[in-house]
Parts: structure tokens; C-alpha cells; sequence
């Protein structure tokens, strides 16, 4: 049974995710706020499957960013970053997230490794863009798996740990506009 | 208790029927179906409260929700939306509350509030349990009041329309003038607080918005009459309160709940003006259907709906169906979107209305961090506008627009909110421009001109 805890950065398309996954899960994920100290050791608490919202501001400060860290140092369960989350993984490991040429609302082509995450997405997927930071520098632990075209070269759109299994995307799979957000997520909650 | 509807009764414009009968009392209402679109009602619901019966204000400054009579008040409570939801459903009747939540109805989120003690109240609420219908599209008028009272109710409405010569002509609008103003330096340094955030990461998209404040001795009414011929939209009304009018041509939709727990939310965002000539007119309208720019504000914005009403719906329920249409009214092009779900089990009208509060159109998205940005740069409290207007009846059903096009009247002053999205795209003069021509129709209801908009 999957059990699902989803770790929301006080985001406005967390509910999204929430719903993309409990379609798969066939019951909604538990929901707690990053940065809520009464629950900040509850990612502890026998979950199959933990996620990391999107959300404004940076991995760098703690309170955009407070509770991503200790799950990502410590998780022996899969882990799931998206947008804020995965850069929180990307930092986390050494990388470096930093200000680039924003992209709010923008639809990119997609280009994978076809491994984990991308497993049987179609090469050149439209994936729904919504961050001015980005991961500039990516850390040798991690592999980078996705990535899309930006207006100065190659933009990083997914990770993963070369040995834990900890996860990343930087684009929005639960947008409207995203393709095979159900297959990433069913892709991860196989994992 | 169930509500009962008179046999059809002889057509009156409703605007005959508002000024000789209903103009004058202290707390009334019309909900204007005059300028309905295939998607929205083609009726018009007018109606007023009788002295002992109750309405509801929320107070800016003291966070007090009071309940009123026609001459006194008392204390109820400090969050509107758990008084209404305690009052919506839970007696045994049929009535129905019409009134608006200002944008800082949720006194849980960032927003600044009016600081004056007589401030137009936050919220605003009234009861009605008897109203007259006007079917536009039918020309017809009916009497609607709790079963039992409808008898009399019916007689008395018989009798008023009966009474209800033409309205008197309106004359023009005596020249107004702006008492306030934000400047364009003003709105420029905004803008680019607001980019620099954008650029941080703190928002994807921010609702920059203004008021202007306008004199005119002409009467809220005579200028509603205007505003309704010169604007005419699916979400127009007249609300008057104890003092304050609101005077809406808002072409939006918050939400609809029906009694059942359908919910739909049809948001704008993307805006061109229109254009006398009929070929740069259709280029506008192009423009606004296939530019990156403005499928991307539409897009942040459905995101953000499909989240809120996430929050209250059952899985699988919440679904785009109609994404990027373009809409036309008098002044501007409107790019529109419909999302709509299923409210889960136990989920209540007020609950819902709450959760997705305000309409995420008028915040931007990340809607919490950017209310606060907004709270930052914007130099005065939004009041009434950016927030929701329109009726919650106690079957649980409900019709809310978005405050947008609109004038409240304090009593002395009017204010009118405008503004629009903003985005790493968006151009500092066009979207200056944008808030001009979004303010125009109101304006000139007004006898208000515009100064110059060139830098």
C-alpha cells in the first residue's frame, strides 16, 4: 500500500499534485506544510512515497525551504522534487540554483534519458514551465535526466541521485497544459 | 421551508420598476440580467429588506462583523464567511443572501484594510426572503417568496409594477472630477517592485492594481443607469447599503455552486482593447488568442483555479472545459477560461467559497506570497474591488462574480479599482494603457475624462 506525504511550500498548484497523485493512489496523499514545526519530523512516520511541492522564493532561505532539507539528507524512501523541490535537491548535494532568464507559463519540449521518471514519456513532451531559478550547476551525485531549451542554452528539467532514490523535476507535471504527468507519477510511485 | 413563484405578471423594465419603487430604501439590491451572455443568467432579481430584517457588514479596520436592522446594529461575530455559513441553510427557510465579500474578507491572508473608522464595510450582506424577478429574454415578472407569504407578496408586487411609470430621463452627467489618483510614476515604480520579485522567484504572476477616487454630484443611481447603458455586462448590479453603493458591470464569474455541488469558476486574464475599425478589431482579438504573453497569464491563472478548487473537490473531478476563449465587450477583448469539479461530500457552499478566496485572478499565483507582494506595493486597500459579488441561497446554491468594472460609493466619494496581471512579459506602458482602457466606460459614467496616458 502506498502512503503518499506530500510537503507543500505554501504553493498555489500543490493541490494539483495532490490530485494527480491520489488518481494513481486511489486516495489522496497527506499534506503538510513545510515550514509548520509541529510537523516537521511527521516525514518520518512510515510513508511508501515522500514529495516536495513547488513554491516561491529559494532553496537557500529557510523559509521558503525548511523541512526539504533533512528529507533529502535522511530519506531512505523514494523522494520526489518538483520545481522549489527539486532545486532544494540540486542545492542539497552541492549544486548550485540560481536567478535565470524566467520562464512563467512558458511550454517546453522536454528531452529525457528515458530512465525512472521518464520511463515511456514520448521524447520532446510539452511540460508546462513555471520558475525565474534554475539549476545551473548540477552535482556529480546527481545525474541530470531531462532538460529543454532556454533562450542561453540547455535549461536542466529533471534529475536524480546516482544511488538514493531521490528524484527531481523542474517543470510542472500537474499543469494542464503539461503531457504524461500521470505517467511520471505512476513512474515514481513504482519506484 | 420551500420558496414559491407567482404565475408570470405583466412586463416592466426593471429600471422603471427599481426607480419608482425601489430607489430611496436603505438597504436594497438588483441584480441586473440585462446584459446577460449565453453563459450567465437573463434574469434580473430586484429586491429590498423591511426594516426588522437582518443584513451583515464586515468592518475594515475593527475586523467586526455586525448584524443590522434599518436603524441598529450589534456585534455578531469576526469571520463573515463562518457568520454567513452559520446563517446560510441553517434556518428553516428559503431565503436568499445578496451581497459581496471584499478582497479582505479573509482576514487570514495578507491584504491591507481601510484604516478610516467609516470606511465602506469589508463585507457586505443582506437577507431577503421576497424578491421580483424579471426574465429579460421572456419579458416577464414574477413574485418569488417563502411558500405561505406568497399570496400577498404577489398582490403587493402586482400594485408596485402597477405604479411604476417610465423612469425619468437621464441627463448628462455633471463634469466630475479625480480627487485621487495614482500617477504614472507612481504605478511605474510598482510595476517594477513587482518585477523584481517575478524575477526572485516569489511570483509567477501579480495582479497590480490601483483605486481612483472621483467627485460628481450625480446620484449613485442616475449613475448606475448610465454605467448599465455604457458598459453592459453579465455581472452588472446595483447594491445599496445603509449608505454605500455598488455599482458593478463586471463581466466575471468567482464561481456558480449548485445545490447539488457542481462548482464552475470562469476566470479572465488577458486583455486588448477594441478597435472602431471592424479588420483591427478582429487582429486585437487574434492577438489576444494566439500571443505567448497572454495564453501565459490565462494559463498561470487556470493552474492556480484548478488548485483552489482542488482543495474541495472530489478526485477527478476538477477539469478544464473550456481553456483560452476569446470574449468581447463594449471596451476590451477578454481572454476566459471555465474550470469546473465536484464539491467532496459534506462540503459547504460558504466552505467552498472560502477555500478559493479571493479569485485567483485578481492575486497572482503563488496566491499567498503574492498577496503580500501586493500588500507591499499597492498604496491603498482594495475595499470592495478584486473581491466577490452576487447571491448564496440557503438550498446551498449560489452566483458570484469577480468585483471588477465596478464604482462604490461611500456616501460622499466614488472609487473605482483597476489594474491588471503582470508577468516577466508584461510591458510597463501597455500595461498602464491596459488599466485605462479598463477604466474608461466607468469613467465616462461617471462625466469623469481621462488625462493624458502618453509617458
Amino acid at each position: 500500500m502506498q502512503r503518499v506525504l506530500v510537503v507543500d511550500h505554501h504553493d498555489s498548484y500543490t493541490y494539483n499534485l495532490v490530485h494527480l497523485i491520489a488518481s494513481v493512489t486511489g486516495q489522496l496523499p497527506d499534506v503538510i506544510q513545510h515550514d509548520d514545526p509541529s510537523q516537521a519530523s511527521r516525514w518520518r512516520r512510515g510513508y511508501s512515497h515522500l514529495v516536495l511541492s513547488p513554491g516561491p522564493g529559494t532553496v537557500n532561505d529557510p523559509d521558503d525551504f525548511a523541512v526539504g532539507r533533512a528529507v533529502l539528507a535522511e530519506s531512505t524512501v523514494p523522494v520526489l522534487g518538483v520545481c522549489l523541490g527539486m532545486q532544494g535537491l540540486v542545492a542539497e548535494f552541492g549544486g548550485r540554483v540560481e536567478v535565470v532568464a524566467p520562464a512563467h507559463g512558458e511550454v517546453a519540449a522536454v528531452t529525457h534519458t528515458a530512465t525512472g521518471l521518464f520511463e515511456g514519456l514520448p521524447q520532446g513532451f510539452a511540460a508546462v514551465r513555471y520558475h525565474s531559478l534554475a539549476a545551473v550547476e548540477v552535482p556529480d551525485q546527481l545525474e541530470v535526466t531531462a532538460w529543454c531549451n532556454g533562450p542561453t542554452g540547455t535549461v536542466t528539467m529533471g534529475v536524480a541521485h546516482r544511488s538514493r532514490p531521490l528524484v527531481g523535476v523542474q517543470f510542472h507535471p500537474e499543469s494542464v497544459l503539461s503531457v504524461g504527468g500521470r505517467r511520471l507519477i505512476e513512474n515514481f510511485l513504482s519506484a | 421551508m420551500t420558496r414559491e413563484v407567482s404565475p408570470d405578471l405583466p412586463w416592466v423594465d426593471p429600471e422603471d420598476f427599481f426607480m419608482a419603487q425601489v430607489a430611496g430604501r436603505r438597504r436594497s439590491f438588483w441584480l441586473d440580467g440585462e446584459g446577460a451572455r449565453p453563459w450567465s443568467g437573463t434574469r434580473s432579481y430586484v429586491g429590498w429588506l423591511e426594516d426588522d430584517e437582518p443584513s451583515l457588514t464586515l468592518h475594515p479596520h475593527s475586523g467586526v462583523v455586525r448584524q443590522h436592522d434599518a436603524w441598529s446594529s450589534y456585534e455578531v461575530g469576526s469571520d463573515i464567511f463562518e457568520v454567513l455559513g452559520e446563517r446560510v441553510g441553517s434556518e428553516s427557510s428559503a431565503a436568499r443572501w445578496v451581497g459581496y465579500l471584499g478582497y479582505a474578507s479573509r482576514r487570514d491572508l495578507p491584504a491591507r484594510v481601510d484604516a478610516d473608522p467609516g470606511a465602506v464595510p469589508d463585507a457586505c450582506w443582506l437577507r431577503a426572503e421576497r424578491w421580483v424577478e424579471f426574465d429579460h429574454g421572456a419579458q416577464t415578472v414574477r413574485a418569488v417568496a417563502p411558500a405561505g407569504d406568497l399570496a400577498a407578496w404577489q398582490e403587493t408586487v402586482r400594485m408596485l409594477l402597477a405604479f411604476s411609470d417610465p423612469a425619468p430621463t437621464l441627463v448628462d452627467s455633471a463634469a466630475a472630477q479625480h480627487v485621487t489618483r495614482v500617477g504614472k510614476d507612481e504605478y511605474a515604480a510598482a510595476f517594477s517592485a513587482v518585477q523584481e520579485q517575478l524575477r526572485r522567484g516569489n511570483s509567477y504572476e501579480t495582479t497590480l492594481t490601483f483605486r481612483r477616487g472621483v467627485t460628481s454630484s450625480a446620484s449613485p443611481l442616475d449613475t448606475y443607469r448610465r454605467l448599465r447603458r455604457l458598459n453592459p455586462a453579465p455581472y452588472a448590479a446595483y447594491l445599496h447599503h445603509l449608505g454605500t453603493s455598488v455599482l458593478s458591470s463586471s463581466p466575471e464569474r468567482f464561481a456558480t455552486i449548485s445545490a447539488d455541488g457542481l462548482i464552475e469558476t470562469r476566470p479572465i486574464k488577458g486583455t486588448t482593447p477594441r478597435a472602431s475599425d471592424p479588420r483591427a478589431d478582429a487582429a486585437a482579438a487574434d492577438r489576444l488568442r494566439s500571443d505567448e504573453k497572454f495564453r501565459a497569464e490565462n494559463l498561470i491563472i487556470v493552474d492556480l483555479l484548478r488548485n483552489d478548487l482542488s482543495r474541495v473537490c472530489e478526485v477527478g473531478s476538477v477539469r478544464v472545459t473550456d481553456l483560452m476563449h476569446v470574449e468581447s465587450y463594449p471596451a476590451v477583448h477578454q481572454l476566459v477560461s471555465t474550470i469546473q469539479g465536484r464539491l467532496r461530500a459534506g462540503t459547504s457552499t460558504l466552505e467552498a467559497v472560502h477555500a478559493i478566496f479571493p479569485g485567483g485572478s485578481m492575486t497572482g499565483a503563488p496566491k499567498e506570497r503574492t498577496m503580500q507582494i501586493i500588500a507591499d506595493v499597492e498604496s491603498s486597500p482594495r475595499g470592495v474591488y478584486a473581491g466577490a459579488l452576487g447571491w448564496v441561497d440557503d438550498d446551498g446554491s449560489a452566483d458570484l462574480a469577480i468585483v471588477i468594472r465596478t464604482i462604490v460609493h461611500d456616501g460622499a466619494t466614488y472609487v473605482l479599482g483597476t489594474g491588471g496581471a503582470v508577468t516577466v512579459r508584461s510591458d510597463l506602458e501597455e500595461e498602464y494603457a491596459e488599466t485605462t482602457w479598463k477604466a474608461s466606460r466607468l469613467l465616462e459614467a461617471l462625466g469623469a475624462t481621462e488625462p493624458s496616458t502618453q509617458w
